[in-house]
């Protein structure tokens, strides 16, 4: 009886673990499709621009909130961005620093008299003003609410029919916005697109801008290095041609104006603002039937700070996992809808029963086999062929990331960095990903707990984060 | 391994199918791994080769394009070498005018890249192809107009453009033929089709897209094809594309056609239409109306103007405001005496920050 | 001097102008040029590239007028950007001429040649 029990959870977690696998190496087989079709059309780098003069011009949102060792720096890079025609809105979230100061100074700002057009709701507008050396920069000033808040209230300064959503800490590529755009260019449906996030640790970068692509030394970030490379090249990639990929990564989006101010704009009381975002335009079009594209730009155009150590890591994952628990849950009338198309019924799902509720039947699956193992209940050969399974498609998955990469961008030059990444590969599924499911089990444990009362403090300092 | 194939097969069912996927995993890693490996060594040779061409090549390319070399200075090029040769010269004779780019037409003819490039045309993967298209606008041979507009009509977008835009290069007299294949083919974005009729000038376009935008709006086309015309107008001369536009402002009942229309047309004759069209229930045509009225009115419009500074819209009252401010006989002092006897406050908010714009 | 971020056109700029006898020294963004600026010896002639990494050519424009002994130095703008408001933009700004690509070599000889004559 116990026996044919213990048979039974096997199997589950067993058939658990290969779906979960199965799945990632399914999209990581759609992803291997669009890709390779994308790079054979990017082999020639001369060709003419059918484009130039056309792009629609955009308005570049950068929410600062105590930035003021750095801001200033971020928005002179921000200026060098090539593109035909952007404006960029700092959006001082009533920084208790001197933010707004250093502004002021480096950008000679004035007051402007803006015809402030309220189409979100957001905290209270204390001035606006425009810089006296750019004509295309401006800053808001309003009362403290949050990085969704400060978000509305840059989209209801925009003048512009795309805007993008930047972190100020974000290293972008010059011509980040020219790719970011392109997808617009070619399909009037599209309402949002989203870039490849890279890690910038270990990179040499000077003026905002990156100089020299290299590998971190620690190894904190070279393990994140490679979620990344997981996460971007077939989380993101596979699930786009199917136009079901649920997350733009807040670091750096580009979206329709319309569209979101319809939408509602960034909902303020949750954690991950962008994810949740997203997702909610996925279902107000899909139950409306209305047609529409989300697309992703495999490039990598925005480079970020990753966490060194791991109490900020750990405080990352576990908002990364709340907020990922609060998107679906609000959205929770696109599961199985029968509207819901492949966002409905694949991402959605896969979402769900693997990204959100998987840390509990991964940890319960270690800490299960260990016990009946301890207990005698299973072979020691049982426990080492279950280790094997594990470890063995984890490190499957990444060196599949690790291929697209190097069919695709190959942005680390040298072959001692693609060994340092395959050797990280290794490690990373002994402790690392274990400690991640962890991280995220917390998240979820957090997010159960109802924390709601938390969710509003937690969020004004915890999405500033990096 | 052997005496884990063994007891694999000896196992409980569960154990022995985890055994295998987890073998299937590192098989595949493997596999992957070898992959990478190869990739990273076509990827390096692939650039060594580059540099050694580019070693050889750059001095003469340069060289060749400021003065006639002596063609037996000459090495031969291989085939994988052509497409380094191709970007090169490319990206000169797109930098370049002048005689320097007959000098180059000429290196290639003498190095015998010419024929390489038709070779690719036909045979090469979408790449090369690509490749080959642009190189032919170059090269300017009028027996390869034939292949060019077989590639009208090829499934993928970007050939199709590459194809219609070095088919006017090489002999504007094609226009008439492929004007209609690229308008009508909707997986081409209009900026790219835009582009290319801008390349093809005024005097070309005019008059066809003129016809095509009767015949559509007779033939009852889709209002999102009419409105994809009407924004090609752009490229054309107004005086020989107004009538027909007129003409469809004057019967359409669809608000999308008739903002178009308005976004277009810029002539003194349609300011009575304009200014009865600026009162219109629909706010997108109010917009364009009051676009407009700000590029032609006259003093009179003023009054007009300012009315909408309070409509119920806000992109309206912001053009409003715009509109009033880009009126040549309205002054700055103008827009401070009018936004103080204003008792809109909205209006008051709107030329507020319409004067800032412009002071700055 | 030459500041042009596009190596296989500097590289042809330079060809052209060691042919007719000059010295040249080139900087591929803006960064490089700026430093030119500040620690370099001063040449007889500038062509200036306006799309450039970190520092756009208008920026370099104004830095290099703002430099004493850079002043008088003609300055040729070399580039894309076709449109009138860019050119007028430039000449306000302290350029001499103005180039637009695609330019025809023999043509940017024969006015960096004129430039130099004039200048004492």
């Amino acid at each position: 009886m116990i026996s044919s029990l213990i048979e039974i959870g096997e199997w589950i977690f067993l058939l658990y673990f290969i779906g979960l696998n199965g799945g990632y190496l399914a999209l990581n087989f759609l992803s291997l499709i669009s890709l390779s079709r994308l790079m054979r059309n990017r082999m020639i780098d001369d060709l003419p621009q059918f484009y130039s003069g056309l792009e629609p011009p955009i308005s570049l949102l950068v929410p600062a909130f105590n930035e003021q060792s750095s801001i200033a720096a971020s928005v002179h890079s921000m200026l060098q961005l090539s593109y035909q025609e952007f404006e960029i809105i700092v959006i001082n979230d009533g920084s208790k620093d001197d933010t707004l100061k250093v502004l002021e100074r480096e950008f000679s700002l004035i007051p402007f008299p803006e015809a402030y057009h309220q189409q979100l709701a957001t905290q209270p507008i204390r001035g606006v003003y425009r810089s006296t050396r750019y004509n295309n920069l401006r800053v808001i000033d309003k009362d403290n609410g949050g990085k969704a808040d400060s978000l509305n209230a840059g989209i209801n300064a925009a003048r512009y029919p795309l805007f993008c959503a930047v972190d100020a800490d974000s290293i972008l590529q010059r011509d980040s916005l020219q790719k970011v755009a392109q997808p617009f260019l070619e399909d009037s449906l599209v309402v949002a697109t989203g870039g490849s996030i890279r890690i910038a640790n270990g990179c040499q970068v000077s003026n905002g801008f990156l100089q020299k692509v290299d590998l971190p030394k620690k190894i904190l970030p070279l393990l994140q290095i490679v979620e990344y490379l997981r996460a971007f090249l077939f989380g993101r990639m596979g699930w786009s041609p199917l136009n079901a990929m649920l997350i733009i990564s807040g670091a750096f989006g580009l979206f329709k104006k319309n569209v979101v101010i319809e939408a509602g704009g960034y909902r303020t009381n949750t954690i991950g603002e962008d994810m949740e975002l997203v997702v909610r335009i996925h279902r107000l079009y899909r139950l409306a039937k209305k047609p529409y594209r989300i697309v992703f730009v495999p490039d990598p155009i925005c480079w970020t700070e990753a966490p060194e150590d791991l109490t900020t890591l750990k405080n990352q994952r576990v908002r990364w996992q709340r907020g990922l628990l609060e998107s679906l849950s609000l959205n929770i009338g696109l599961l199985c809808h029968y509207r819901g198309g492949a966002v409905g019924w694949l991402a959605f799902p896969f979402m769900l029963l693997f990204e959100a509720l998987g840390p509990i039947v991964e940890l319960t699956g270690y800490v299960f086999m260990f016990a009946l193992f301890l207990s005698g209940m299973i072979s020691g050969q049982a426990l080492w062929v279950f280790l094997f399974v594990a470890i063995g498609f984890g490190i499957l998955l990444s060196v599949s990331g690790l291929l697209l990469e190097e069919m695709t961008f190959h942005i680390y030059p040298r072959p001692r960095h693609l060994l340092l990444l395959l050797f990280v590969v290794l490690i990373e599924n002994f402790g690392y990903r274990q400690l991640n499911s962890w991280w995220r089990l917390v998240g979820l444990a957090l997010w159960t707990g109802g924390g709601k009362a938390k969710w509003g403090e937690m969020k004004r300092t915890g999405a500033w984060q990096k | 391994m052997y005496s884990g194939l063994d007891f694999a097969a000896n196992s409980e069912p569960v154990i022995r199918f985890a055994f295998w996927s987890g073998f299937c995993a590192v098989v595949l890693t493997l596999m992957f791994i070898a992959r990478i490996a190869v990739l990273r060594m076509a990827l390096r040779r692939n650039e060594r080769r580059k540099q050694a061409f580019l070693s050889v090549w750059r001095a003469l390319l340069t060289e060749s394009a400021l003065a006639t070399i002596d063609p037996s200075r000459l090495p031969a090029i291989s085939a994988q070498d052509v497409v380094f040769f191709l970007s090169y010269w490319n990206h000169l004779q797109n930098s370049l005018r002048g005689d320097t780019r007959e000098r180059l037409n000429y290196l290639a003819r003498t190095a015998g890249i010419d024929h390489a490039v038709r070779r690719m045309l036909k045979d090469g993967d979408n790449a090369e192809r690509l490749l080959a298209i642009v190189s032919l606008v170059h090269l300017g041979d009028k027996t390869d107009t034939v292949v060019l507009k077989d590639l009208l009509v090829s499934e993928q977008p970007i050939a199709c453009l590459h194809a219609a835009r070095a088919l006017l290069h090489i002999d504007p007299g094609a226009l008439g033929e492929l004007m209609p294949i690229i308008v009508e083919r909707n997986d081409l974005p209009t900026a790219a089709v835009a582009n290319i009729l801008n390349e093809a000038g005024p005097d070309a376009i005019s008059p066809l897209l003129a016809d095509m935008l009767r015949n559509a709006f007779l033939q009852g086309a889709a209002a999102q094809y009419m409105v994809r015309l009407i924004a090609l107008t752009a490229a054309a001369h107004p005086s020989v594309v107004y009538p027909s536009l007129c003409g469809i402002m004057d019967k359409t009942g669809d608000i999308e056609v008739l903002a178009a229309c308005l976004k277009s047309v810029r002539t003194p004759a349609e300011l009575p239409r304009i200014r009865q069209l600026i009162r219109h229930p629909d706010w997108r045509v109010r917009v364009h109306a009051v676009s407009a009225l700000g590029d032609m009115g006259e003093k009179s419009d003023l009054e007009l103007l300012k009315n909408l500074l309070s409509d119920s819209q806000w992109w309206v009252r912001y053009r409003a405001a715009q509109a009033i401010s880009r009126l040549p006989f309205v002054t700055v002092d103008d827009l401070n005496e009018m936004r103080a006897h204003l008792d809109d406050n909205f209006a008051v908010d709107m030329l507020g920050q319409v004067v800032s714009e412009r002071t700055s | 001097m030459i500041v042009e971020d596009d190596e296989h056109i500097a590289q042809l700029l330079e060809f052209l102008f060691q042919r007719e006898g000059f010295g040249t020294s080139c900087a591929s963004d803006g960064q490089a040029a700026e430093q030119m600026i500040e620690c370099g010896p001063p040449p007889v002639l500038i062509l200036l590239d306006v799309m450039l990494p970190y520092q756009d050519g208008f920026h370099l424009l104004k830095h290099i007028r703002r430099q004493p002994k850079w002043e008088t130095i003609p300055i040729i703008m070399l580039t894309a950007k076709s449109q009138e408001s860019d050119i007028v933009r430039a000449l306000d700004a302290g350029a001499n001429d103005y180039v637009v690509k695609p330019f025809q070599p023999s043509e940017l000889v024969a006015r960096v040649k004129r430039l130099l004559k004039v200048q004492p």
